[in-house]
C-alpha cells in the first residue's frame, strides 16, 4: 500500500479559516500530524480525526530548532513509507515561513511517493485585512527578521516592509523562544539606516481564536526595543518616502505609446 | 472539552456570534461550567486555557534564517555562502 503526504493549511483563526478541502484531508487521513498556535486550536482539531498527533512536544528552549525540524520531518515521512495517507495540519499557510512542510514535501516525493500541499489563510492574509494594507498600492516585501539582519538585503522604503517572527530577531542558536530588547536594539539600528527613528511602525498579532483580539501597537521605531513582543508578533513597517518615477522608462514607454497610435491611424484611415 | 471546541468554532465561523444575545444562548446552550461560560463571555483566553489544563507553552515558528546547508534529500545546487551566521 503507497502512502502519501499533504501538507494542509488550518487557517490562523480556530473556526474560521479552515478551507473545506483542507478540512476533508485531515478527516480523510490515516493519520494527522499537527502543528498549531494554540492549545485550544489543537483541541479542535482533534475534534476532526481520532489520530492526530502534536510535534508541539519536539521543541525545547536550549534545544537547537534544526533538530526539532529534522525530527518532525523523520517522523511524518517515517509514516508515509509504512503506506500511510498522512496530513500535516499546519496553522496558517503550511508554505508560507514554514520550513517543515516544504521539506516534508520534498523529501517524500525524492521518495518517489506523492505529496503536495493545500494553501491555507496565513497571518499575511491576515495582516492586510486586519492593518487595510493593500500591497498592490505600494509594493510590500516581506523577509523573516533573522535572515534579515543576517544578511545584506535591499530595502525600498517607499514599500511597505514585513518582518516576520520579530520575537525571535537575531538569534543565531536557534534555541531561544525569545530574543531580548538588546538584540531589537541592533535591529533598530540597521533599520535607522533607512527609516528615521520617529518613523511609526506596527507591532501586530493576528487573532488565532475568536477570543483572541487583533493586535494593532503603533509606536516609534525608537520604542522598539522596550516593546512587549512575542513570537506571534509581527513587525510591519509603513512607507517613509513617496514612490519616485523611473523618467527614462516612462519616456521610453510614452514613445512606444506613441508609435503603436501613429501605426493604428495608419492602418485605419 | 468538545462543548466549549464546538462553541469556539462556532463562534468564529457564524457572524450571528456576534450579537450578543445570540451569544448569550449559543453560551447558555453549550452547557459550560459558570467559571467558563464567563470566561468566554468576556474574551479571556488565558483563563479559558486555564480552565480547562491547556496553559502550557506554545512554540510554533517552523521558519529559520536559512534551511540547513545538509539536506536530509537530494537538492538543487545553491551558491555556497562564504561564512555561515548559524552554528548547526
Amino acid at each position: 500500500m503507497k502512502g502519501s503526504l499533504v501538507c494542509v493549511g488550518t487557517g490562523m483563526k480556530l473556526g474560521a479559516h479552515i478551507s473545506p478541502i483542507c478540512k476533508s484531508h485531515i478527516e480523510n487521513a490515516d493519520v494527522v500530524f499537527s502543528l498549531v498556535s494554540s492549545a485550544l486550536t489543537l483541541e479542535w482539531l482533534k475534534q476532526m480525526h481520532v489520530d492526530v498527533r502534536d510535534l508541539q512536544p519536539f521543541y525545547g528552549e536550549g534545544k537547537s530548532r534544526a533538530n526539532t525540524y529534522r525530527e518532525m520531518i523523520q517522523l511524518i515521512v517515517d509514516e508515509v513509507q509504512l503506506g500511510k495517507k498522512v496530513v500535516g495540519a499546519f496553522y496558517g499557510h503550511p508554505g508560507v515561513f514554514a520550513d517543515v512542510p516544504h521539506r516534508a514535501i520534498r523529501q517524500v516525493r525524492s521518495l518517489g511517493i506523492e505529496a503536495s500541499m493545500e494553501p491555507g489563510i496565513s497571518a499575511e492574509d491576515c495582516l492586510i485585512a486586519d492593518l487595510l494594507i493593500d500591497p498592490g498600492l505600494t509594493g510590500c516585501i516581506h523577509y523573516e527578521t533573522s535572515q534579515f539582519m543576517f544578511y545584506q538585503r535591499q530595502i525600498d522604503t517607499s514599500a511597505h516592509l514585513v518582518l516576520w517572527q520579530v520575537g525571535t530577531a537575531g538569534d543565531q542558536s536557534l534555541e531561544k523562544y525569545t530574543t531580548s530588547g538588546k538584540y531589537r536594539e541592533v535591529l533598530v539600528k540597521k533599520l535607522n539606516e533607512h527609516y528615521p527613528l520617529t518613523h511609526q511602525v506596527i507591532l501586530y498579532e493576528a487573532a488565532i481564536t475568536p477570543l483572541h483580539k487583533v493586535r494593532e501597537h503603533r509606536l516609534a521605531l525608537s520604542e522598539l526595543p522596550k516593546a512587549a513582543v512575542s513570537q506571534h508578533t509581527t513587525l510591519v513597517i509603513p512607507p517613509s518616502t513617496k514612490m519616485e518615477k523611473d523618467t527614462k522608462i516612462l519616456n521610453e514607454l510614452t514613445t512606444l505609446d506613441k508609435r503603436d497610435k501613429f501605426y493604428l491611424v495608419a492602418n485605419n484611415p | 472539552m468538545k462543548n466549549i471546541i464546538e462553541l469556539l468554532e462556532k463562534m468564529g465561523k457564524d457572524v450571528s456570534m456576534l450579537d450578543p444575545i445570540a451569544l448569550e444562548q449559543a453560551i447558555a446552550k453549550a452547557d459550560l461550567t459558570p467559571e467558563l461560560s464567563d470566561a468566554v463571555k468576556v474574551g479571556d483566553v488565558k483563563q479559558v486555557e486555564m480552565l480547562l489544563g491547556k496553559n502550557g507553552d506554545i512554540f510554533c515558528n517552523i521558519k529559520e534564517a536559512d534551511e540547513p546547508e545538509q539536506e536530509d534529500e537530494p537538492s538543487e545546487e545553491v551558491p555556497k555562502k562564504e561564512q555561515s551566521a548559524i552554528n548547526y
